[in-house]
This record gives structure tokens, sequence and C-alpha cells, in this order.
């Protein structure tokens, strides 16, 4: 297919019309979702030769990337539904103000920090599913605790998740870590602040973000120090779980010694009653068997042994865009983060039985409630997914991203680069499908351009980390919990321009790095 | 005078559900259907995932359920 500015548009109708109905309209996710699947469709099938075949390959290859995003989604869900019922998001929201009486605070470490650490254990928009009904419980409205928490957790998703969308850039581009690491991971933390400030703004006003200036720019430079120096050193697995970890305690450990503490029976009262931890205990065996599984090898190697994939032939439009004959991503059942958080469930079930924090009734509840939160983000999901695989194995996608690269100067493109990162993770929900689509394009064309490709494949996938949070396929699971659902296109549109804040700062850093001489490196 | 009554089939929770279920399951019975060469059960099984996708972006939800 020729790249024009007609073949360029017609590639980026699909998103145009997500966009459209999402932003414009304020359609529902799924409906938005499966809208841009039936242009993506017409498309493929009108001017980029995408025969029947092609069309219904990429619905296979759809439906397996779904489920893995599915499968998570639905645990989570699970687990939400649990400890909601047992009372512990009520717990928490009770139990922050005695943490600190600063309204900005407590909306920094649920926002910002905790819900960045909870993208430690898994991405897909959970943690956004799991922090903004606590800050629903604080007071705030749910569009703005879902636009919070997107925000917040944005500098995170490119190291958290165990560094899967990382490791994607790894392993699509053939360049190792210690390569790649440094200059993501500077361009990372440059982000850390701005989310953070953003979130202070939302929460508190001018006002909050003024009092807690200080605060924010220790806690971001101690977890953008700590998660250069894991990146750096191999450890890109934990470094943003470990960054955060390390902001929440330089937090607390600030609040104890500093003007934040408001309450003069602050110690004792700060200190969580044995029934908060009980009721918060999911979290802590979230992470315990979390962990565990990825970083005890033998238990992993075990647990992974069973593996399921499917095998797709080589396929080739009508007007000759192929796409090469592949495994798909294999799934592990037992080692799956979905699979730690339905053990995560039982468990917790066990102990909330056992503790009488479970009432009569509990079990149908949760399971309607799961149902009906989860049955519409499924549909947007497998929908949203859908326009991506149509797209990409219609060769619109490369078209997309050759337009992009080609008309932008040599000199402007390493502001160009973290755009192409968040076009991709928009268009399919995930940092890693970003790298996945466009890493090596943007690999090549850096190396065309006589760019630092390091530099360049930074700013793709922190753009990627940046744009995730503000694609459909996020959002639909993030507003899930918060009774939003059907009203995500409110949450987008909030979001959309002030998620760009960051990407624009990540851009411009990318850009003055090179014009200075990065470019040599 | 009476508000105009809205008779246009809605969405529920249980036809989303419904829906749901095919989305997820036609398209093992597709990929089964393409490499068994079943070209005619194949494409009836597409027809079938877009009229579902369809169905979503035409039927307005009920937000009752």
């Amino acid at each position: 297919m020729p790249l024009n500015l007609f073949t360029w548009l017609l590639s980026l109708l699909p998103l145009l019309v997500v966009m459209a109905l999402m932003l414009g309209l304020r359609a529902s996710g799924k409906r938005a979702s499966a809208a841009g699947w039936v242009s993506a469709v017409l498309v493929s099938s009108l001017a980029f030769g995408g025969s029947w075949k092609v069309l219904a390959y990429a619905q296979v290859k759809a439906l397996w990337m779904s489920l893995d995003v599915l499968y998570i989604v639905w645990g989570a869900l699970l687990l939400y539904n649990l400890v909601h019922e047992a009372g512990a998001i009520q717990a928490i929201s009770a139990w922050l103000p005695s943490v600190s009486g600063d309204k900005a605070v407590q909306v920094l470490l649920v926002s910002w920090l905790m819900v960045s650490f909870l993208q430690g254990m898994g991405g897909f928009g959970v943690p956004m599913a799991v922090c903004a009904p606590i800050l629903v419980g604080m007071g705030y409205c749910p569009v703005l605790a879902v636009v919070m928490t997107a925000i917040g957790h944005a500098w995170a998703v490119n190291f958290g998740s165990m560094a899967t969308a990382f490791q994607a850039l790894m392993a699509v581009t053939g360049l190792s870590g210690a390569v790649l690491a440094p200059k993501a991971a500077i361009l990372l933390g440059l982000a850390i602040l701005p989310s953070g400030m953003i979130v202070a703004v939302l929460g508190s006003g001018w006002r909050g973000l003024r009092h807690t200036f200080p605060l924010l720019c220790l806690v971001s430079l101690v977890m953008g120090t700590v998660q250069y120096t894991l990146a750096v050193n191999g450890l890109w697995n934990l470094a943003a779980t470990t960054a955060s970890l390390a902001g929440l305690l330089v937090m607390l450990l600030f609040l104890r010694i500093s003007h934040f503490r408001q309450n003069p029976a602050f110690s004792a009262q700060s200190a969580p009653s044995s029934d908060l931890l009980v009721l918060v205990s999911p979290y802590l065996i979230l992470m315990l068997v979390g962990f565990a599984v990825v970083l005890i090898p033998p238990l992993n190697a075990f647990l992974s042994r069973t593996a399921f994939s499917l095998t797709l032939p080589e396929l080739s439009t009508k007007l000759g865009w192929i796409t090469a004959a592949e495994q798909t991503r294999p799934l592990h059942p037992f080692s799956h983060p979905g699979s730690i958080l339905l053990f995560t469930v039982l468990v917790s079930w066990l102990i909330y039985t056992r503790k009488g924090f479970l009432s009569e009734g509990a079990g149908r509840r949760i399971a309607r409630n799961v149902v009906k939160s989860a049955g519409d983000a499924s549909l947007g999901v497998i929908a949203m997914v859908g326009v991506a695989a149509v797209m990409t194995t219609s060769g619109m996608t490369n078209l997309l991203a050759r337009g992009l690269s080609q008309s932008i100067s040599k000199t402007l493109y390493p502001a160009m680069a973290p755009f192409i990162g968040v076009l991709g993770a928009f268009l399919t929900g995930s940092n890693n499908n970003s790298n996945v689509l466009f890493g090596v394009l943007q690999m090549e064309t850096a190396s065309l351009l006589g760019l630092d490709v390091p530099l360049i494949l930074a700013a793709q996938t922190a753009g990627g980390s940046l744009g995730s949070v503000m694609s459909p396929a996020k959002v639909i699971v993030g507003c899930s919990t918060v009774g939003l659902s059907q009203k995500e296109g409110l949450v987008m549109r909030r979001l959309v321009l002030l998620d760009l804040i960051p990407v624009v700062i990540v851009a411009a850093a990318a850009l003055i790095w090179s014009l200075l001489g990065g470019a040599g490196g | 005078m009476k508000p105009k009554q809205n008779h246009f089939p809605t969405l529920s929770l249980r036809a989303s559900l419904l829906l749901l279920i095919l989305e997820l399951s036609l398209p093992f019975w597709l990929y089964t259907a393409l490499n068994s060469e079943k070209m005619v059960l194949a494409k009836l099984l597409f027809g079938l995932i877009t009229a579902g996708m369809l169905i979503i972006l035409i039927l307005p939800e009920n937000s009752k359920g």
C-alpha cells in the first residue's frame, strides 16, 4: 500500500472512530471499541486488501491476546469485590486520615505511590481498579478517582508488571537491557514528578501542590534514583515496584518527622489495628505469592511446565502485506497472574470466613458484581484488541508509523518517538504490545536517520508506558470498580489531555538530549 | 402529555454475557475450522463474530441489567 495522506488517514480511521465516540459522544468503551472494530474490518477489506481469511486469523490472534488480559481482569475484580464485601476498602479509607490529616498527602499515598506499587504485581488497569474505589471512599468523585490513579502510575508501567514491556522491547530489537535500560530509566524518571504534581493538583488544588511540593520532589528523587539504579544493574524486573515501595517508605518516614503530622496522637493512631491487617491481608498474600512465583526459579519452572499456544500460518493481504507465520505467546495457566489472583482469592476467602468478615449471601453478591462489571469490560477489551489485530495484520499500523516517521525531520524525530509509543499503547491497551508493534520500526528509523538508537527506543517505551494508562482497554477496567461502566468517555475526556503533559515532558527531554549530543552515544 | 415510550430492544446483562461467551468461544471454533480447511463453516463463524460486534454497536445498553 503506497504511503500518502489519504491512505494514512484511512489507517487512522478506526482510532478516530473510537476517540470520537468516547471523547465526543461519551459512548461506552465497549460500543466505541465495537465501532472501531467494524471500521477497521471495513477499511481493511475495502482499501487494504484484507481477505476474510486474514481478518478471521486476526480475530483468532485477538482472542488469544485478550485471554491473557481477561484472566487477570476477572481475577482482579473477584479479589476487589471480595475485599470490598469484607469491608477492607472502607477500613483503608478510614485509616488513611490517621496516617496524615492532610488531604493532599492522603491522595498522593493512594493515587501516586500505592497504585504504582500495585503496578508491579500486574497491570492492565488493575491498579486503577483497586485504588480508585479507595479514593471514592475518601470522598472523591469516581471520574476524578480513575483519572488520578491512571496518571499517578503511568511512569511505573514500563518497569512494572515484572518489566514485561521492557523485556518485549529487548526481545523484538535484539538489544540488551544494559544498552536500553539507562536512557529508558532516565526518561521515565523525568515523568515521576509531573505525575505526582498532577495528582496533587487534582486531589487538593494548587494550594495542596504548593505545600506538598518539597515532599513531592524528595520522593520523586528517591523513586527515580532507585528505579535507575536497579534498571542499570540488571534488576529491571523489580525496578518500578522497589522504587514505589521506597517512595512509600520515605513518605511515611517524612510524615513522622515533619509538619505534615497534624494529629498529636499520630504515632499511636497511625499504627494499623489487627482487624485492618487481616482485612488487607489479601494484598499482602498477593504480593508474597506474586514475588515467589517470579523470583523462585524452581517454583516458576514447575508452574510454567504447562503451556498452551496457537500456531498461525503466514498471512498475506491482496496488496501483498505479509505477516510471518508465528506461534502465539504461550499461556501458562498455573504461573499466570490470573491464577495467582485466584489463589489469593481462595486463601483470603478462608481467612475472612474464619474471622467472620463475610456476611450471609456474600458469595452471591460478589459473583453478581463481578459478572456485572467484568462482562462489559471484557467485551470492550476483546473488541479493542481486535482493532489492533486487524490493523496489524492488514498493514495499517505499519503505514501509520511509517507516515509519522517519514514526515518528521531528523532533528524533531526524537520528540516524535514517544508519541508513536503512545499511539501503539493507546491502540493495544498495553506498553508491551506497543513495543512489539513499533520497537523494530523505531529502531530502523533511528538507524536510517543516524540517531541514537537506545535513546529513540527509550522514548518509544516511555511513551508506551505513559500512553497505556489512557487507552480505552485500561480505562474500561479502571472504571469497572467505581460504577462508571458504560461511562468511560467521561474519564477519557479528562484523562487524555492531562496524561499528555508527562508525555510532552519526555518528548522535550528526548529532543534536548539528542540535540545536546546524546545522539553520539 | 405522556413521554414517548422507547420500544427499541436493549442489551441486558444476560444478553451481554451471552455475547461475551460467544465472542470468547467462536474464535476457537473458527481456528479449528480454518485449520481443517472447512472454509464454509469458517466463513459462517466469522460472520457470527461480526454479527456479535454489530449487536454491541447498535443496541443500546440497559443500565438496569
